[in-house]
């Protein structure tokens, strides 16, 4: 169970919110260490919120992260506009790709059973993705 | 000039063994194959994926050849690039805890071999490597041939899409 960092990050909460109940296929984080993400649909995609871009995450934290048209020159990664969400399950763990370190917005963080979810996402390393549901409560 | 072959699930390609560089390394490589295993995607050091050596496949080097460090202002020789084979060792505890999603031999003690395939994060934010020679060790041994075939790439890519794969390494 997550909660949403209205205070924090009113918006990205917000349109993450209107966008529940989502499902999606997750992947393990092949960058960033001890983390999980996917992809949203190109119709959800929305920019970033003036708010705090962090580089440091902690286990737990829900990040939005938003990439702007052209920001890779094409293959392997595309140069369409894409967003993902992404959840840190444990330490050791900083956002990155292909560019370097990237600024996300943490939109909320786990809190309760990120023990239990860690191991299921461990489990991804070696039996590759699946699917993730997230809902309203 | 030695080549060995990484046999992915069926997809190949070849490697050219760096005995220039660290000959004692390739020799004692060399003299191991085949070694074969389950290959394990990369979650750090971007589309990297390993074969864990453990049991009988255990392989203990001293530290041999150039490294990313020595290397950093030669722009056409920098390991971790595509195509860089490697060899990995590193002592329990330069990683906190352990590795859960390793199997219970490698959680805190580790040797592998690294191969990259595709690009490598810029600078390897890999907490499990970062540079301490007195309780790791990185070896360059070999460089995959190019043009990488593209079903060895899409196969390696698949670790992550797909789960861990059979990868036997071998003498050609």
């Amino acid at each position: 169970m997550a909660e949403l960092a209205e205070d924090d990050a009113p918006k990205t909460s917000h349109n993450v919110w209107n966008m529940l109940p989502l499902k999606a296929p997750a992947l393990h984080d092949i960058w960033s260490g001890q983390v999980v993400f996917f992809f949203l649909e190109p119709t959800r995609v929305f920019e970033y919120e003036n708010v705090s871009r962090v580089l440091d995450v902690c286990p737990g934290d829900l990040y939005y992260y938003y990439r702007a048209p052209h920001f890779f020159r094409g293959a392997p990664y595309g140069k369409a506009e894409a967003s993902e969400i992404g959840l840190v399950y444990d330490r050791d763990s900083q956002p990155w790709g292909p560019r370097g370190a990237k600024g996300v917005n943490i939109f909320g963080q786990v809190v309760e059973n990120l023990d239990g979810f860690a191991r299921v996402c461990e489990r991804m390393i070696h039996q590759g993705s699946k699917t993730i549901a997230i809902e309203k409560i | 000039m030695r080549r060995i072959e990484f046999d992915l699930d069926s997809a190949k390609a070849t490697a050219v063994l760096l005995e220039d560089l660290a000959p004692k390394a390739c020799e004692t490589i060399w003299n191991k194959l085949p070694l074969s295993g389950m290959a394990i995607h990369a979650k750090w050091a971007a589309r990297e994926f390993m074969l864990h050596l453990g049991g009988k496949n255990r392989i203990i080097l001293e530290p041999e050849g150039p490294t990313k460090e020595s290397v950093a202002d030669t722009l056409d020789s920098v390991p971790f690039g595509v195509g860089s084979v490697y060899y990995f060792y590193r002592q329990a505890g330069v990683l906190r805890g352990v590795q859960r999603d390793y199997s219970p031999e490698f959680q805190r003690e580790l040797c592998e071999f690294a191969i990259f395939y595709g690009h490598s994060a810029p600078s390897m934010q890999d907490p499990g490597r970062q540079p301490d020679p007195t309780k790791s060790v990185d070896i360059w041994f070999a460089t995959l041939e190019e043009p990488i075939p593209k079903n060895f790439i899409a196969k390696a890519d698949a670790l992550n899409y797909e789960g861990l794969k059979p990868l036997v390494v071998r003498r050609m």
